[in-house]
């Protein structure tokens, strides 16, 4: 077996890498689900999103997409804001706003899921 | 002698190969995906607050041609970000780099985007 040793930026390099894998299975999961579960009733979604495996994953699909939007995003401002104060504000907006949305989103599914 | 400063390409007349312009149309549907994310957070806000209420209004919302002209378009960027992405994961694999390969690669990604957004967009239509 080869043993790779691997930096902090060859290791955050992969990890992003993985996390892409994982929000691709997990959206394509959600679509899919989506697509032949029919949600006639707000009982019907409330009961889906209650299942303990549904959370799981929806929760697992929230912050995965919140650390690939955050690298994203990041990648984008890199690139097109050159300004050093609009670069570190517009980074700390991004970041709260993200947090935000995190946290507001696993909070309303975990409610939901409690009704 | 005429000294000019040499000049970089000039983006409105130096045509953007489509492996380029599909570089650029992935940061730009990530954005796109971005104020998608917020109408979602949004909507579970509502819904976790409205319940059933909530839930009819979303249905009315929904069914109004307008809503689903920009859902369409989310699932556009969706699929266009997604096979791009894909794309990316074979490129760091090694595979794909040949200057043919390259070239086809970018129109069946163009092609497979378009065919995900057709078989999503069919359940709203």
């Amino acid at each position: 077996m080869v043993k790779v040793n691997m930096n902090r930026p060859a290791l955050l390099w992969f990890a992003e890498r993985v996390n892409a894998v994982l929000l691709l299975t997990l959206m394509s999961w959600l679509v899919l689900a989506i697509q032949h579960q029919a949600f006639h009733t707000y009982r019907d979604f409330q009961v889906w999103v209650a299942d303990a495996s549904h959370l799981l994953a929806l929760v697992m699909l929230v912050f995965s997409l919140h650390w690939h939007l955050g690298k994203g995003l990041q990648h984008v401002m890199d690139d097109y804001v050159q300004i050093r104060w609009q670069h570190r504000w517009l980074g700390i907006s991004i970041k709260l706003m993200l947090a935000a949305l995190t946290i507001a989103g696993i909070a309303a599914l975990i409610h939901i899921s409690r009704q | 002698m005429n000294h000019r400063q040499p000049l970089s390409p000039h983006l409105q007349i130096y045509r953007l190969p489509l492996t380029a312009l599909l570089s650029i149309a992935h940061r730009i549907t990530g954005c796109l995906l971005l104020t998608a994310w917020i109408a979602i957070v949004l909507c579970l806000i509502y819904l976790a607050l409205g319940r059933e209420d909530a839930w009819q209004t979303l249905h009315l919302w929904g069914s109004s041609p307008a809503v689903r002209i920009v859902i369409s378009g989310w699932l556009f960027a969706l699929s266009l970000h997604a096979v791009h992405g894909i794309r990316h994961l074979l490129w760091d694999m090694g595979f794909g780099f040949e200057r043919g390969t390259i070239h086809r690669l970018a129109q069946a990604e163009a092609i497979l985007a378009l065919i995900f957004t057709g078989y999503l967009a069919s359940g709203l239509w």
